[in-house]
């Protein structure tokens, strides 16, 4: 009987663990996206300046050259330091163009005297500027001469950070997996075991009651709601009694009538 | 239920909460570092190979190593605004490091040769700056932090509804109607709609209140037919006052 009454309510504590579980999981997955989208932020700024390093680094002997009075397409060795860069710095194209748009040189020659896109002449007006493209981001500072007018754009495209959810993050490698997966039983076990402990006095109280309720003797230990029922069964058995003792006296009384 | 218990129920649920972001959070915050460092080194690459290919450029044009005007101020300036590096040199193929800027705590290094026309005339040497991610990596943890304080919020208030419907509420009014019972009060339903143990000890009690329910209309249907059996009222009168001796109340009043 005492071990009885020290066991939990395994069905209430089911139901109190799954609501942990729910929200635990809840604010897990919140954590793990912002995360992720930290992770994404710091890599595309990290990506930004990494390539406006590249796309200056181009800009100086081109303006170099406009400044010697050369027209830009007339710029010498462009194309090969354009693909010198393009290999070194890991970009996905670098191209140079007129402010009409028009391709000068670019790390893919097919594209040569072909236009850029609208949206990347749009933003040109900065310095940087910056453009999305549907597979890569773009950057791009402008070519000025000697009066400071823009005669040309460099324009950088790289690849976009990983677009992985946070989650990813967690199970990137068989170690982060099992270290999640892991964490994620030994934290259920936890869990189920704490409330467990918590709600074991109720679990020996409502073993009580039942016992109080199911036997004809009154039930031992428990707490207040073994007591009540203790009571209640108590009371049951005494109505029961009055009424047995009311009808044999009725009884007795029609029969002497 | 008493207080404390429940109390304790909220609290264990907002501190489970708690520790689950925590270990989430913390375990997040190294892999981003991991995630992130290749990133960085590639950025220090960039910039070592713009200064690596400006100085070649100079010793093409025959400016002597260890002369090359303004160097300390292009070397600041390529390092403005870039909190990743703690240092950089400009080093000989002897190993001699002619010009440096920047003295903060060195983690990794990055090292780029100097190209020239007549092959690698040294090399660029960029210091990772040690704990560079410390600020960002506290700002992201803030982040967190009020994240999982918010979740411990909505646990412990997840746990309370959840605890008052599925646990309080029906043990209350279990004991209510025990204490009914107790009282003589037969009438107090006990839930019906609990759940597990709870609902289990209330159709036990369910099955008591109900006995006497049914008992007591079998007594009040035989009571009543003695009463109505009896030649006079006198004696009608003497059963009604046996009857109430037994009557229960078993109906809500």
């Amino acid at each position: 009987m005492a071990g009885e009454r020290c066991a939990p309510p395994f069905g209430l504590v089911l139901r109190l663990w799954l609501a942990v579980m729910v929200v635990a999981a809840v604010v897990a997955g919140l954590i793990a996206e912002v995360s992720g989208s930290h992770l994404r932020d710091r890599q595309e700024a990290l990506r930004h300046d990494r390539f406006l390093h590249t796309a200056r680094d181009l800009k100086i002997p081109l303006e170099g050259a406009v400044a010697l009075g050369l027209p830009l397409e007339q710029a010498p060795r462009v194309q090969d330091m354009l693909e010198r860069e393009h290999a070194a710095a890991g970009t996905l194209s670098i191209e140079v163009f007129d402010p009409q748009g028009r391709i000068l040189f670019g790390t893919d020659r097919s594209f040569l005297g072909d236009l850029v896109t609208e949206r990347w002449l749009e933003r040109a007006g900065a310095e940087p500027w910056a453009a999305e493209d549907p597979d890569a981001l773009v950057i791009g500072v402008p070519i000025l001469n000697g009066f400071g007018g823009v005669v040309g754009m460099v324009a950088v495209r790289h690849a976009k950070a990983p677009a992985g959810s946070g989650l990813t993050l967690l199970v990137a490698d068989r170690d982060s997996l099992w270290m999640a997966v892991g964490g994620a039983v030994v934290f259920a076990g936890l869990a189920f075991l704490t409330l467990s402990r918590l709600m074991a006095r109720l679990g020996g109280d409502l073993a009580g009651a039942r016992e109080a309720l199911a036997r004809p003797v009154p039930a031992t230990g428990g707490g207040a709601l073994t007591a009540a029922a203790n009571a209640a069964a108590a009371a049951a058995r005494d109505a029961h009694a009055r009424m047995e003792s009311a009808l044999e006296t009725a009884r007795k009384a029609d029969l002497d009538a | 239920m008493p207080n404390s218990p429940f109390r304790r129920l909220i609290l264990a649920a907002a501190l489970l909460v708690l520790l689950a972001s925590g270990a989430v959070g913390a375990v997040l915050a190294w892999r981003i570092e991991d995630a992130v460092h290749p990133e960085v080194t590639a950025k220090l690459e960039a910039i070592g190979r713009t200064i690596a290919g400006q100085v070649g450029l100079a010793l093409d044009y025959g400016i002597p190593f260890e002369a090359i005007p303004r160097m300390d101020d292009f070397l600041a300036a390529m390092t403005r605004d870039t909190p990743e590096i703690a240092r950089v040199r400009v080093v000989t193929s002897e190993g001699v490091a002619l010009y440096a800027v920047g003295a903060g705590a060195e983690g990794a290094v990055v090292s780029l040769p100097i190209p020239t026309l007549d092959g690698p005339a040294g090399t660029v040497e960029l210091g990772l700056a040690a704990g560079v991610d410390a600020a960002d990596t506290a700002g992201l943890l803030t982040r967190l932090i009020a994240l999982a304080l918010g979740g411990a919020v909505v646990a412990g208030a997840g746990m309370a509804a959840v605890a008052w419907s599925r646990v309080i509420r029906p043990l209350v009014r279990l004991r209510d109607s025990l204490d009914g019972m107790a009282g003589g009060d037969f009438a107090v339903e006990p839930p019906e709609d609990a759940a597990a143990e709870i609902g289990a000890v209330a159709r036990q009690a369910e099955r008591l209140r109900a006995g006497v329910a049914r008992r007591h209309a079998d007594f009040k249907v035989e009571v009543d037919e003695i009463a109505l059996a009896q030649p006079d009222a006198d004696r009608r009168a003497d059963i009604d006052r046996l009857a109430a001796q037994g009557r229960v109340l078993v109906e809500a009043r």
